[in-house]
C-alpha cells in the first residue's frame, strides 16, 4: 500500500518517516526547484508536478490527482499549509476513490471559515472572542465595528492561517491600508479575499489543544500546546505542556475542544486553538483542520506518533489511544529554524547552504527538510527545520535547548537561530512569564545584537576585534582579496551545479 | 591600520598592527595581543594568548563595509569604517546622491503605489514586495518626488535592484 504526500520540505519528511514505520510505500512529489530536496531522495517514488511557483506544483491538483492515480497510491496526506485545508482537494482525493488523511471535507468547509467556525462554536456554548461573525462588507463597516468595540482590533483573512492575511490595528489611520493587505494577502494566499475583524485580546497566551478522533465518534484529546511566542502572529516556539496550565484548567480546555469537534462531526488529528486571559478565561481562537507544524512537542510529551494515527484513522481504524491513559511526562519546546535575518527585521533569508551542523545527543529531536548544500528557494514558506529538545521537567528543557542551540550551525544563510540563542538567557522565557506580544515588543524596544552583546560582552570585543583584523587583512592584501567568498566561492557553484542537476566536481 | 567598529551599542575605536605571530591591538585604548587563524572561506579562531581565550570565528561580508560575524554561538552585525569614513557617517554625509529605494532581498513586486512626479514623505510605502510568502511594504527613507519607476507588478526582482527613484 502506498500514501502520496501532496507536500515539501520538513513535513514530508515527517511523513515519510510515519509510513516507514507503519510498512507503507512513499510517493514523493516535486515542483522543479525541489529535485534534489531531502523528501524527494528519500521516497520510494517521486514525481515532478511542475514549475518552482507553488499554484503550478503544490497547489496544482489536476497534477498531484494524476500522480496519486498513475502511481497507484491509496491514500493521499497533504501535510500543512498548500492543500492541508483545501475542502475541494479533499472531495476530489475521494471522488478519484482515494483515502484522503485528513477530516470530512464538510468539516474542513466549516472550521476553515473563520467565520462560519466562530458561529459554531458559539451556538455549541463555548466561548468566542468578542467580533463580527460575517466578512466586512466595506472599510466603513470596520470604522463602525471600531467607533462600538475600540481599538485594537484584528483584522483576518476568513481563509487564512500561519500569521498570513492577518493584521493588527492600534491606530484609526491605519484601518484602511492594513483592511487592503489582509485582503491582498488572503487572495494571494488562500484564493479568498474576504476579510472579518475581532477585538485584540491583549496580553493573552496562545493555548491550543490537540485533539485525535476516529470515524466512529471516538475522540481523545492530548493536552495543550504552548504557542505565545510569535513574531507578528506567526508562532517560532512552541512548548507542551504550558507552563501555566494546570491539571485542572487543562480538562476543562480539552473539555471545551471535545465538545467542538463533536459538533463539527470531525474526524482525523485536529487542534483546536484559544485565546487565555490573564485572569484565567479562555475564549475559542480558531480550529486548524490539520496536523500542525508544532504537533512533535506532543508527541514528545504524550509518546504518540500523531502522524500515525492521522494514517490509521484515514485507513477506517479505529483509534485504540483512551483518555484516561493519556497523560503528559515531561516538557517539550520546539524552535521553528526560519530562512529569516533576525538582524535585519526578519527578511527572508534565501541561498545556499554551505555549512550544516546538526545538534544531536539527549532529548534532541530535529525534524529538518533541508541538506548540506540545500537552495532555500523564495517560492516556499521559509520553514527550514524544526528542533526540538525533550526533558523531564521545563527547566532541564531550557537548559537542553541552550545545549542544542549551541551545537546548531547553518552556514550560508541567515536564520531564526540567533533569536532562540538570545531568547533562552532570559529570565521571562526561563520562567515562562510571556504572552502572544512578548517576542514582538522586545524586538521592537531592543536590537537582538544588544541583547547578545549584554549577554555575553566577551563574544561582542572578540567580534570587534575579529572584524578589525579582517578588515585590516582585506584592506592589505588588495586588490585581490583572499577573504573574498560568498557567490564566487566554490561551495556556492557547487550549490548552483547541484541545482541544475549536474554532479559537483 | 585604524578603524571605527560600529556595532549596536556604538563605536569602537580599534588600531590593527599585524605582529610577528597574528596581530596587535587597540582596543578603545587597550592594547592585546590576539591570534586569528584562518579555518577556510568564512571560518577562523581568535585567540587571546594572555589569557587562553578561544573564540570560533565564522564571517562573511555584507554590502559596503558590513561584516557579519557569528562568535560562539552570537551573531553580530558590524560596520568596519576607516576614520575618514567614521566622521563622514558621522556627518550624515552621502555619496550615494538622490535617495533610490531598493530591493532589500530578492522576490516578486506585487505592487507599485507610487507613479513619477509623485510627492512622497519619508517613510511612505512605494512598493509591495512580496519574497516567501509575505508581502513587505518597502518605504522611501526620506520625502522627495519620484523621478523614475523602475518596476512594473508581477516582476521579479534581486537583492540591491533600484525599484524607486527620488529626486
Amino acid at each position: 500500500m502506498k500514501l502520496l504526500i501532496a507536500n515539501r520540505g520538513e513535513i514530508a519528511v515527517r511523513i515519510i518517516r510515519a509510513c516507514r514505520e507503519m510498512d507503507l510505500g512513499t510517493v514523493a512529489v516535486y515542483s522543479e526547484v525541489d529535485r534534489l530536496a531531502p523528501h524527494v531522495l528519500m521516497a520510494d517514488e517521486a514525481y515532478p508536478i511542475g514549475g518552482a511557483v507553488a499554484s503550478e506544483s503544490y497547489l496544482n491538483m489536476e497534477r498531484l490527482l494524476a500522480v496519486a492515480v498513475a502511481s497507484g497510491a491509496r491514500l493521499v496526506h497533504p501535510g500543512y499549509g498548500f492543500l492541508a485545508e483545501n475542502a475541494e482537494f479533499a472531495e476530489r482525493v475521494q471522488a478519484a476513490g482515494l483515502d484522503w488523511v485528513g477530516p470530512p471535507p464538510r468539516a474542513i468547509r466549516v472550521m476553515g471559515s473563520k467565520t462560519e467556525s466562530r458561529k459554531l462554536v458559539h451556538e455549541a456554548g463555548v466561548a468566542v472572542v468578542p467580533g463580527m461573525t460575517e466578512p466586512l462588507a466595506s472599510l466603513a463597516e470596520l470604522e463602525a465595528f471600531v467607533d462600538q468595540h475600540g481599538l485594537p482590533v484584528l483584522l483576518k483573512a476568513v481563509a487564512g492561517g500561519g500569521g498570513k492575511g492577518m493584521r493588527a490595528v492600534t491606530a484609526k489611520g491605519q484601518l484602511a491600508s492594513a483592511l487592503e493587505r489582509a485582503r491582498s494577502e488572503g487572495q494571494a494566499y488562500f484564493g479568498d479575499d474576504r476579510v472579518y475583524v475581532e477585538r485584540l485580546v491583549e496580553r493573552p497566551r496562545h493555548i491550543e489543544v490537540q485533539v485525535v478522533a476516529d470515524r466512529f465518534g471516538h475522540a481523545v484529546h492530548l493536552g495543550e500546546r504552548e504557542c505565545s511566542i510569535q513574531r507578528r502572529h506567526q508562532k517560532v516556539v512552541e512548548e507542551c505542556p504550558s507552563p501555566v496550565v494546570d491539571e485542572a484548567l487543562r480538562r476543562r480546555l480539552g473539555e471545551a475542544a471535545l465538545i467542538i469537534i463533536r459538533a463539527a462531526d470531525y474526524y482525523s488529528v485536529g487542534t483546536v486553538e484559544f485565546l487565555l486571559d490573564p485572569h484565567g478565561r479562555f475564549h475559542f481562537l480558531e480550529m486548524n483542520t490539520r496536523l500542525q507544524v508544532e504537533h512533535p512537542v506532543t508527541e514528545q510529551v504524550y509518546g504518540v506518533d500523531l502522524v500515525g494515527e492521522q494514517i490509521r484513522i484515514a485507513l477506517g481504524q479505529a483509534l485504540t489511544l483512551r483518555q484516561e491513559d493519556l497523560s503528559p511526562r515531561g516538557h517539550a519546546i520546539e524552535c521553528r529554524v526560519y530562512a529569516e535575518d533576525p538582524l535585519r527585521g526578519f527578511a527572508p533569508s534565501p541561498g545556499t547552504i554551505t555549512l550544516l551542523r546538526r545538534p544531536g545527543g539527549p532529548g534532541v529531536r530535529v525534524d529538518s527538510g533541508v541538506m548540506l548544500g540545500s537552495v532555500v528557494p523564495l517560492e516556499y514558506d521559509p520553514l527550514l527545520a524544526k528542533l526540538v529538545v525533550w526533558a523531564p521537567d521545563r527547566a532541564a528543557a531550557v537548559n537542553r535547548l541552550r545545549r542544542a542551540l549551541q551545537e546548531y550551525v547553518v552556514g550560508g544563510i541567515a536564520t531564526t537561530l540567533s533569536l532562540f540563542r538570545a531568547l533562552v538567557e532570559m529570565d521571562a522565557f526561563r520562567q515562562g512569564a510571556f504572552h502572544t506580544g512578548f517576542l514582538d515588543e522586545l524586538l521592537a524596544s531592543r536590537q537582538l545584537e544588544e541583547l547578545h552583546s549584554e549577554q555575553d560582552p566577551e563574544a561582542e570585543e572578540a567580534a570587534v576585534i575579529a572584524a578589525a583584523c579582517l578588515a585590516t587583512l582585506g584592506a592589505q592584501s588588495l586588490p585581490r582579496d583572499p577573504f573574498a567568498h560568498g557567490r564566487s566561492s566554490g561551495w556556492w557553484q557547487e550549490g548552483t551545479r547541484m541545482q541544475h542537476g549536474r554532479f559537483p566536481r | 591600520m585604524k578603524w571605527v567598529v560600529r556595532g549596536s551599542r556604538g563605536n569602537h575605536e580599534v588600531e590593527v598592527e599585524r605582529a610577528a605571530e597574528g596581530f596587535e591591538v587597540v582596543v578603545d585604548g587597550k592594547r592585546q595581543v590576539v591570534d586569528l587563524i584562518r579555518l577556510d572561506g568564512s571560518m577562523a579562531s581568535l585567540r587571546f594568548p594572555s589569557n587562553g581565550r578561544s573564540f570560533q570565528v565564522s564571517f562573511q561580508r555584507g554590502g559596503g563595509r558590513r561584516w557579519r560575524l557569528v562568535v560562539g554561538d552570537r551573531d553580530f552585525d558590524l560596520e568596519v569604517l576607516t576614520p575618514v569614513e567614521a566622521i563622514a557617517a558621522a556627518e550624515g554625509v552621502r555619496g550615494r546622491g538622490p535617495s533610490v529605494v531598493e530591493a532589500p532581498i530578492p522576490g516578486k513586486v506585487v505592487a507599485v503605489k507610487v507613479a513619477p512626479g509623485d510627492e512622497v514623505e519619508a517613510g511612505q510605502a512605494v512598493v509591495v514586495l512580496e519574497a516567501m510568502k509575505m508581502e513587505n511594504e518597502l518605504a522611501a527613507e526620506q520625502a522627495g518626488r519620484v523621478a523614475r519607476v523602475n518596476v512594473e507588478p508581477g516582476a521579479t526582482v534581486e537583492t540591491g535592484a533600484v525599484l524607486v527613484e527620488l529626486e
